[in-house]
């Protein structure tokens, strides 16, 4: 009889726990603003509070290292035409200048002194003249960077660097391997537009991520299920100013100076490498729909959802099963 | 046959918490209906949806930076700030699938306190970057 009731009570507990009647998992959030956004990080499993804490001084750390003004490292560098970086900033710079090469120079961390000129660093915005821009297209040019044992040098005084179009993404890879060394096997991180995921949710599950339709800030493309990626989206449509009638938004093509007009309202990256998700999808955005095609079909080892000016919702053969795509759109699978 | 019967007992007693658990377990998660207005990420205010339902406005200040919050049936939005790119303003309402309203230069967000946000998505990747 003792047999029989402590199986019961064993098979009671196993019951009780798996359906969800037991204590929920510990989690813990961090919400504030740093890298120019708004950031969340959800952390699940023991020891989240304190690993929230972490990671949120982490990315604050980064920031001060990476941000283009100030006394941090790439700050220091802008205002002095060079200077010497940590392992870490110059690991980074490298990276950077290789995905610019990568892309053709269609992203290009020297783009700074001409996403100035527009004003979308002070927020004080004006349409600079063709001249001005092509005297400031001269002070750019990713190939004109060197940077060798620690030290970086511009083949031209007067250029600097920005990074701020891989920084945000280097910042969550840099958080989400900083909790999976901790033991966390699920988080959350959305650093602004980018979503950077650690395992799947909670319950084992994949983690529900919509995708911003560039049209409506309220409304989805769609909605992709995915584990342990980052998911990185650009586009033209939140950060602009209008003058005269004319909308200028922020993503400037390092070849012309000018807002990236490629017939692509936003691309989303989704790859598991956080900094280059980041920097392709300024890149893709750039590009347009049929460079960005290429691009992916030479390489094949990352995904991408294109949103275009005419309605229609491009992405790879390897989101097909875990997109799903909304009412209103038209979906096309690259080959 | 007293064994027998125990043994049913514990039996039943066993499925019946196994249903109770079940029901539970399928039971829509209500989704936390309770919106936050936080500076800074410190949470200023707090509203249940019966209290968005009451008409009131609210000025916020952030080092000299000002918005103007108004709530008015069941909805919360920004109607006026003095930051310099009024995103805040023209994002409108905050409804339960979009995202939450953030005012960068004044440090403020509204957002539903709970984590997730309609239930659909865990996250929204957008065009801020």
């Amino acid at each position: 009889m003792r047999k029989i009731r402590t199986a019961f009570l064993i098979v009671l507990i196993l019951v009780v726990t798996l359906t969800g009647c037991g204590a929920e998992q510990v989690s813990d959030t961090a919400d504030f603003f740093a890298m120019d956004t708004y950031m969340r990080i959800t952390v699940y499993g023991d020891g989240a509070d304190e690993l929230t804490r972490q990671a949120e001084e982490e990315i604050m750390r980064i920031e001060n290292v990476l941000s283009f003004s100030g006394d941090g490292e790439i700050g220091t560098i802008n205002e002095h035409g060079g200077g010497t970086v940590s392992e870490e900033t110059q690991e980074l710079l490298e990276r950077a200048l290789e995905l610019s090469r990568d892309t053709g120079g269609a992203f290009d961390i020297t783009i700074y002194p001409v996403v100035e000129a527009w004003g979308f660093f002070s927020g004080e915005y004006r349409v600079p003249g063709d001249s001005e821009l092509s005297d400031l297209l001269g002070l750019t040019g990713w190939e004109k960077v060197s940077v060798v044992d620690g030290q970086v040098s511009f083949q031209v005084p007067g250029m600097g660097i920005d990074l701020g179009g891989i920084g945000k993404g280097y910042a969550g890879q840099r958080v989400h391997d900083m909790l999976w060394e901790a033991g966390i096997s699920s988080a959350l991180l959305e650093l602004g537009g980018n979503v950077c995921l650690l395992g799947g949710r909670p319950d084992g599950t994949a983690w529900r991520v919509g995708i911003m339709s560039p049209t409506d800030g309220e409304e989805y493309v769609g909605i992709l299920e995915a584990r342990d990626v980052s998911i990185v989206t650009s586009g033209g449509y939140q950060r602009y100013f209008e003058e005269d009638g004319v909308r200028y938004h922020h993503i400037i093509d390092p070849a012309t100076g000018y807002p990236a007009d490629s017939g692509l309202l936003s691309v989303t990256i989704v790859c598991d490498d956080g900094a280059r998700a980041d920097a392709l999808s300024t890149a893709l955005f750039v590009m347009g729909e049929e460079e960005a095609v290429s691009y992916w079909a030479a390489r094949d080892d990352f995904d991408f959802i294109l949103v275009t000016q005419d309605g229609r919702v491009v992405i790879t053969p390897g989101l097909r099963e875990d997109f799903q795509i909304s009412e209103g759109y038209d979906l096309e699978v690259a080959a | 046959m007293k064994i027998y019967l125990k043994s049913w007992f514990w039996a039943a007693l066993l499925s019946f918490i196994c249903v109770v658990c079940l029901i539970i377990w399928f039971l829509p998660k209500e989704a936390g209906d309770n919106v936050g207005i936080y500076q800074n990420g410190e949470l200023l205010y707090s509203f249940t949806r019966e209290e968005l339902e009451e008409e009131r406005s609210i000025r916020i200040e952030y080092n000299g930076g000002i918005n103007v919050v108004e709530i008015s049936n069941g909805t919360i939005r920004v109607a006026e700030a003095n930051c310099p790119d009024g995103d805040c303003v023209s994002h409108g309402p905050l409804t339960r699938g979009g995202a939450p309203i953030v005012c960068l230069p004044n440090r403020l967000v509204i957002r539903f306190i709970d984590a997730g946000t309609d239930g659909q998505v865990d996250a929204v990747s957008g065009g801020a970057g």
